[in-house]
């Protein structure tokens, strides 16, 4: 039941440890205390070292007593559990950088994965390559470039694409091409700039509700797959005259 | 009160060419004061039947649509103006054909089964197809039996589709998205029906055990009277890209028309709530200018439940129609030999022209949430309305306008001004001109049959003694109806379609 904590510790053999044992509790106390915990300096642990001896009990409750264990008429479990507790929590703070460190050793394994995660987002080059990104594209620049290569994205998604390019193909002959300005969006503005601008929105809108349909009748569908079982009974049929 | 036929015209004044104004003290009480759209030939209509009511005085006979549309303006609650369609014509309290408003706001404000209909939720839905006229025109016979065969039609019709009292509870509950669940719809559907073919607000448990038993059996039947499914096709595009849009690419085009509602069921829901107002009248002391229009507040416990009651009775409709769609593309699939996808059978729209809801107008430049009765009207949203499929964002939604047999079909749009004047509503359908009981004296049911005949319209009819009922001439001009709709800007005109094939009860 200490595996972990006697892992995390380093202690020799966790696996085999069994704390029933007397002799293995007590020299497990005596590992926790000379390499861990280190309440005593080394010439005041004698009593605790000496684990035949016969007052090893007494001195072991005042070593509890000293620690300011609260288990110290507790059972030896749960004596041995604080006490591990203990020395993991020593063990921590000792080099706590360590430990908050270790994501990182993970981040740069997927560094190596996705090199797109090793760039400066903030660095000059990466602006101009932005910069030259959007005007290739024609895509409209925003003071924060990271919002320019936002819709630099979009573009390419929805344009560039495998899907959109085969999608693109096939609707080409079915596509209708919609004069915005002629058509009613629901206001009058005057300046036909601030018009326009605002009829793509609109337009855009609606293709984003559309978007959200379509998957609204997808989850639809899918749950049909397991609820549908249209029947009919030609037998009940009754013309009424 | 009787005044003279030329008393009663210093009440009505013409505001444009085709809309008149009642002013108020037209009938006692009036709240808000009544408007009707008409065009020249519907303006003679619907002074011949003030003329005719006042020749006769007070005894028998319907109230003409003029003055059930003043005595609406009377009702408790109501705002802007009491509004009367060009297809407005006498109906149970309301007329049929009448748009009335209630603030939501106000204690006192009602809301009225008879402004609603019998038939809640009766509506009509188009299914786009990408065959041609051709392409059918050698197997119409054929088709038109096979729709007959798959959708069962009249009185006391029985539908196909297996259903359990609890597959009933759950579709009153849920609408389309129960026919979605159990695979009778497309999520298409769903996308393009109006309110997404669902009231939320629905409460099976507000139905009475009466109404359940007449609608289980009747699921997925079309029903009798001025019901149908229709194969029409393209006739004419007004607006080519509107109609585009709507995936309607040429003439020749063939589209199925459905127009159906809530049968039995609907008919006994607002049976039983209007029992219950009659009650909640005499607590409340509402009073009113006209028996029929029984009604009880918004917010007492019997608007409550009426509200409740008719959203389920709206979800049986959607379910209904979703299930004669489900049969009719299956009776196109069977006779061309493919897959209703690959016939393209999309939805284009399904309108309601029966219904209440609760909708956001502006009325005197204030936003105000209304309970919008829509009585034989069909909602016109403008383009950009929220409440709108994505699809009709820019052209404003489609309404769709079933004639009567034999005769054109039309689909509108709609507009800004609808909006600002009508609460973005229109017409329905062609409107009668004569009683039921007027056209079986004066017609021959033979004749009528004949003469589909000849414009090449194939047709099975149950009752063929009752299609007098139902022939063009018992109906005003369905074409006047949505010219002067599109002449006054409350819907402008997109495409007109033609009959080949009809079946009725």
């Amino acid at each position: 039941m200490f595996k972990r904590k006697l892992q995390a510790l380093g202690f020799p053999n966790p696996d085999t440890l069994n704390t029933a044992d007397e002799k293995q509790f007590r020299s497990t106390i005596v590992w926790l205390e000379d390499q861990k915990i280190r309440r005593y300096k080394i010439e005041e642990r004698e009593s605790l070292r000496n684990t035949t001896a016969e007052q090893w009990n007494q001195v072991f409750e005042q070593y509890l007593k000293d620690l300011d264990c609260p288990f110290a008429n507790g059972s030896r479990p749960e004596v041995l559990d604080w006490l591990l507790g203990l020395a993991v929590q020593f063990e921590f703070n000792e080099k706590p950088e360590s430990y908050t460190s270790s994501p990182k050793i993970q981040q740069q394994t997927s560094q190596k994965l996705n090199p797109l995660d090793n760039l400066d987002f903030g660095s000059e080059d990466f602006k101009i390559g932005i910069n030259e990104l959007a005007n290739l594209l024609q895509v409209q620049k925003h003071p924060d470039h990271l919002i320019t290569l936002e819709g630099i994205c979009n573009v390419i998604q929805e344009k560039l694409s495998q899907d959109s390019l085969k999608d693109a193909l096939k609707s080409k002959k079915s596509g209708n091409l919609v004069q915005l300005d002629n058509m009613s969006f629901g206001w009058d503005i005057k300046s036909p700039n601030v018009s326009s601008a605002a009829n793509v929105l609109r337009y855009l809108f609606i293709h984003d509700l559309r978007d959200l349909q379509t998957k609204i009748n997808e989850c639809l569908v899918s749950v049909q797959a397991l609820t549908a079982n249209p029947k009919t009974d030609t037998k009940l049929g009754k013309v009424g005259f | 009160m009787v005044r003279s036929y030329d008393d009663e015209l210093k009440f009505l004044e013409r505001l444009t060419p085709y809309s008149w104004r009642i002013k108020k003290g037209f009938v006692p009480n009036m709240n808000v004061e009544g408007i009707f759209y008409v065009n020249h030939n519907l303006e003679d209509l619907m002074f011949e039947e003030l003329r005719n009511s006042c020749a006769q005085g007070l005894v028998g006979g319907f109230l003409p649509g003029m003055k059930q549309i003043a005595n609406v303006a009377s009702l408790p609650g109501i705002v802007g103006r009491s509004i009367g369609l060009p297809d407005v014509h006498s109906g149970y309290g309301f007329a049929i054909g009448n748009v009335a408003a209630f603030d939501m706001d106000d204690p006192n404000a009602i809301v009225s089964p008879g402004g609603v209909g019998f038939d809640i939720n009766c509506g009509v839905r188009l299914l786009r197809t990408n065959l041609t006229e051709k392409d059918v025109q050698p197997f119409k016979e054929q088709l038109t039996q096979s729709m007959f065969d798959h959708i069962p039609v009249g009185v006391g019709s029985k539908g196909v589709i297996p259903i359990t009292a609890q597959d009933l509870e759950e579709a009153l509950e849920m609408g389309v998205d129960w026919s979605l669940r159990e695979g009778y719809a497309w999520a298409e559907d769903k996308e393009h029906c109006e309110e997404f073919g669902r009231m939320l607000n629905a409460d099976p448990s507000k139905v009475s055990v009466r109404a359940k038993k007449r609608g289980l059996p009747q699921l997925g039947t079309l029903g009798a009277g001025n019901h149908y499914a229709e194969i029409q096709v393209v006739d004419e595009i007004y607006d080519k890209w509107a109609a585009t849009k709507m995936g309607i690419e040429h003439k020749g085009q063939v589209c199925i028309m459905i127009h159906s509602g809530s049968r039995g069921f609907g008919h006994q829901v607002a049976s039983d709530a209007l029992l219950s107002m009659d009650k909640a009248m005499k607590r409340d002391n509402i009073v009113t200018n006209d028996r029929q229009l029984a009604c009880a507040r918004i917010s007492s416990p019997e608007g409550q439940d009426y509200l409740k009651g008719m959203a389920a009775a709206a979800n049986f409709a959607w379910v209904n129609r979703a299930s004669m769609t489900f049969l009719c593309r299956q009776a196109f699939a069977k006779q061309f030999n493919s897959t209703p996808d690959d016939l393209d059978m999309h939805v284009i729209y399904d309108v309601s022209h029966n219904i209440a809801k609760v909708e956001q107008h502006t009325v005197g430049g204030k936003l105000k949430t209304l309970l919008v009765h829509r009585k034989g009207s069909t909602r016109a949203f403008p383009p950009h309305h929220p409440l709108i499929p994505v699809d009709y964002q820019l052209t404003g939604q489609p309404v769709l306008i079933g004639g009567t047999m034999g005769t054109c079909s039309y689909i509108l749009t709609g507009t800004e001004q609808g909006m600002v004047e009508s609460f973005g509503s229109t017409c329905h359908g062609a409107g009668r001109a004569l009683s039921r009981a007027k056209s079986r004296r004066n017609l021959d049911y033979t004749e009528v049959l004949e003469r589909l005949k000849e414009q090449g319209i194939s047709i099975r009819v149950a009752s063929p003694k009752l299609v007098m009922e139902e022939a063009p001439e018992s109906y005003k001009n369905v074409t006047d109806v949505v010219d002067t709709c599109h002449a006054a800007g409350i819907s402008k005109k997109t495409v007109k379609l033609r009959p080949i094939a009809v079946i009725k009860g």
